[in-house]
C-alpha cells in the first residue's frame, strides 16, 4: 500500500480524498489544510494536518485540531497528491523535494517548470522516473482523451472552442450572472496539448458562462482517414437526436457523490468524410480524478500504466457506455437504492 | 423482490420521486398515460395500492412550500402563532433542471394564505434563477410567552460558519456529508434571530425530497402523512 497526502479539502482536493480512500492500492496518510471549510466540517474524523502557522490558528480558532503541520504530514507520506489553490504550488514543491515525497499537483497550476506535464491517456510512462508531475486542467484531460482516442497519428487538424462554467459549485461570490465573456486570444490548452504531443495542430479558445453543469467544448477534428466516431479513452458516446441538457446529465448522476462524472460525454454532431464535429461535455470538479489515480498508482510503482488504469477504473465504477452511467430514463425500470 | 412505484403521466416531480423510491428500497418506473399524473404501487406478489393523484405541474411549488412550512411548524417549540415570509423558488418550481427561465429575472407566484398545522402562514413566492433548493425567509410570531426555539434532529439542522453564508456552499456541505443534492429536512442557515417582543426570524433551505418522499411512504403504504395537495389531502398534525 502507498501512503498518499493530499494537499487541499477544495473542489478538487476533497475528491481526490475519497478516490485515494476508495482506491485498493492507496492509503490515506493525511490531508493538508488551511481552515475548517464546509468540507472539512463534514468530514471531522480525516487525518488532519495545518498548513502553515496561520492555518493553524485558523483551525484552532474553529476548535478543529490536527496531528500536525505539513512537515508531519510528509513524514508519513510517499507521494502527494497537491491540489491547493493555482498558483500556490511552486512554493510546497520546495518543501516536498526537501522531504524526499514525490508529488503530482493536479490541474490549474501553471507555474512549474520542475514538473513534468502529464495526461494519462498520453505520456503516462513519463510520470514513472519523475520526482514531481502535473497534470493537465481539466479541458486539456478531456481533449487528451479525444486525441487519444483517434490516435495521435489520425489527427490532421483539431480545433476547440470550450464553455466554461464561470464558478465552482460552493462558491456564491463568483462569476458571470448574464451573458458570455469571450476570450480575445487563443486558451492555453491548445499549448499544452501540444507540449504533450508534439507536432500536434490544435487552436483552442474559451468563453466563460453563467453555469455549474459542467464545461462544454465544441471540437472540430480532421482526420488523415475517415474513421467512425471517437469511443474508448472513458468517452462516452452519445447516440441520440434529441439535444443533450447538461444541467439534465447532471441532475441524472444522483447516485454518485456530488454528482461527480469521472467520463467525458460526447455528442457527435457531423461525420463529412474526414470531419468530424463534436459536443464533449465534461464535468470540471470531477474528470480529473482518473488521471491522478492513474499517475500516483504509476509514481509509487504499483503498476505499469495499463494495469494502473485499469485499477483506477474499477476503483471508481467508471462506466462503459452512456445508459451505464446514466440508467435512468421514461419507461425503464430503475432500481432501487 | 422489491416494491416497484409507477408514475403514469408527466411530472415535474419524477426525478424527486425517482430517489425517493430508490431511498425507500423499490423500484421506479414511468408509464405515459393519464392526466393528472398518478403513482401506484405493484407489490412483489402482484398486490397494488390505490392510485394517489399528484399536483398538476403549475401547482407543485405552492404544494412543496406548504408541505415544508409544516415541517417548519413542528421543528419549533412551542409552535409559532404564525409564520410570514418570502421564499424564493427554484426556477422550474421544483429542484433540477429548468427549460422555462426566469434568466436574469425573478417571477412573481402569488401569496401562499393557508392554515398548516393549525397556524396561519402566510408566504410570498418568487421563483429566481437556480435550481438547487428553496430558501424561505420568515418570521415566526409567538403564541404566547415562550419564544419558538428550534427542536434540532436529523432532519433539523443548523449550519455553522462559513457553510451558511449562502445556498451554494450549504447545499455543498450536504453533499459533502453525503446526503445528495436532494437532502431531506430543513436546513437553517443562520441562528434563529429573536427580537424584543419574541418574534423569531430565520432563513431556512430544503429540497423537494421530502415532499416526494412522503408521496412513495403513502404508496408504500407506511402512514407518515400525505403531502398537503397531492390528493387533496389535509397535512396531519
Amino acid at each position: 500500500m502507498s501512503h498518499v497526502v493530499v494537499v487541499g479539502m477544495g473542489v478538487i482536493g476533497k475528491r481526490a480524498v475519497r478516490s485515494v480512500i476508495r482506491h485498493p492500492g492507496l492509503t490515506l496518510a493525511g490531508v493538508v489544510i488551511r481552515s475548517a471549510s464546509g468540507a472539512v466540517q463534514a468530514a471531522p474524523d480525516l487525518p488532519y494536518y495545518h498548513l502553515d502557522g496561520n492555518a493553524e490558528a485558523a483551525l484552532r480558532a474553529a476548535a478543529r485540531r490536527t496531528r500536525g503541520d505539513l512537515d508531519d504530514a510528509l513524514a508519513c507520506a510517499d507521494i502527494v497528491a497537491d491540489c491547493g489553490p493555482a498558483g500556490s504550488g511552486a512554493a510546497r514543491l520546495t518543501a516536498y523535494q526537501s522531504a524526499g515525497v514525490r508529488a503530482v499537483f493536479c490541474g490549474g497550476e501553471r507555474e512549474l517548470p520542475a514538473a513534468t506535464l502529464v495526461h494519462s491517456a498520453l505520456n503516462l510512462e513519463a510520470a514513472i522516473h519523475s520526482s514531481a508531475c502535473q497534470l493537465v486542467s481539466c479541458n486539456t484531460t478531456a481533449l487528451g482523451r479525444l486525441v487519444a482516442a483517434v490516435t495521435l497519428a489520425q489527427v490532421s487538424r483539431l480545433e476547440a472552442v470550450i464553455l466554461k462554467c464561470c464558478t465552482d459549485a460552493d462558491k456564491a461570490a463568483k462569476g458571470i450572472t448574464n451573458g458570455l465573456m469571450l476570450a480575445a486570444r487563443p486558451s492555453h490548452h491548445g499549448d499544452d496539448l501540444a507540449t504533450l504531443v508534439p507536432g500536434l495542430n490544435i487552436t483552442t479558445t474559451e468563453a466563460i458562462a453563467p453555469m455549474l453543469t459542467g464545461h462544454v467544448i465544441h471540437v472540430r477534428l480532421t482526420t488523415r482517414t475517415e474513421r467512425p466516431a471517437p469511443s474508448g479513452q472513458r468517452l462516452l458516446m452519445r447516440a441520440a437526436a434529441e439535444p443533450l441538457s447538461t444541467a439534465a446529465l447532471k441532475d441524472a448522476l444522483w447516485r454518485r457523490p456530488w454528482h461527480d462524472r469521472y467520463e467525458v460525454v460526447v455528442q457527435s454532431i457531423r461525420i463529412d468524410g474526414t470531419t468530424h464535429e463534436l459536443w464533449l461535455s465534461l464535468d470540471n470538479e470531477a474528470v480529473t480524478i482518473p488521471e491522478l489515480l492513474d499517475v500516483l498508482t504509476v509514481m509509487t510503482g504499483r503498476a505499469d500504466p495499463v494495469a494502473a488504469r485499469m485499477e483506477t477504473d474499477q476503483a471508481l465504477g467508471i462506466a462503459r457506455s452512456l445508459p451505464e452511467l446514466v440508467g435512468d430514463g421514461p419507461g425503464q425500470t430503475e432500481a432501487g437504492a | 423482490m422489491s416494491d416497484t412505484i409507477t408514475l403514469v403521466g408527466e411530472s415535474l416531480l419524477r426525478p424527486a420521486l425517482l430517489r425517493a423510491a430508490a431511498r425507500a428500497g423499490a423500484y421506479f418506473t414511468v408509464k405515459t398515460g393519464e392526466q393528472p399524473p398518478v403513482v401506484r404501487r405493484c407489490g412483489s406478489h402482484g398486490t397494488g395500492s390505490p392510485p394517489i393523484m399528484l399536483v398538476p405541474d403549475d401547482d407543485l411549488p405552492r404544494a412543496i412550500c406548504t408541505h415544508m412550512l409544516s415541517s417548519l411548524v413542528r421543528s419549533l417549540e412551542p409552535a409559532p402563532a404564525a409564520v410570514e415570509g418570502t421564499v424564493l423558488a427554484p426556477a422550474s418550481g421544483v429542484c433540477g433542471a429548468s427549460f422555462a427561465g426566469p434568466v436574469n429575472a425573478i417571477r412573481h407566484d402569488g401569496l401562499i394564505r393557508d392554515e398548516v398545522d393549525d397556524t396561519p402562514c402566510r408566504v410570498r413566492m418568487l421563483r429566481v434563477q437556480q435550481t438547487r433548493c428553496w430558501l424561505l425567509a420568515a418570521s415566526l410570531r409567538p403564541a404566547g410567552e415562550g419564544s419558538p426555539r428550534l427542536v434540532l434532529g436529523p432532519v433539523v439542522r443548523q449550519t455553522a460558519a462559513p457553510v451558511g453564508t449562502d445556498t451554494a456552499r450549504a447545499a455543498q456541505y450536504m453533499e459533502d456529508l453525503g446526503l445528495g443534492s436532494d437532502w431531506p429536512g430543513l436546513l437553517f442557515l443562520d441562528g434563529l434571530d429573536h427580537d424584543q417582543d419574541g418574534t423569531v426570524r430565520v432563513l431556512v433551505a430544503f429540497t423537494d425530497a421530502d415532499y416526494a418522499t412522503a408521496i412513495v411512504n403513502r404508496v408504500l403504504g407506511d402512514a407518515g402523512g400525505p403531502p398537503r395537495g397531492a390528493d387533496g389531502g389535509r397535512v396531519a398534525r
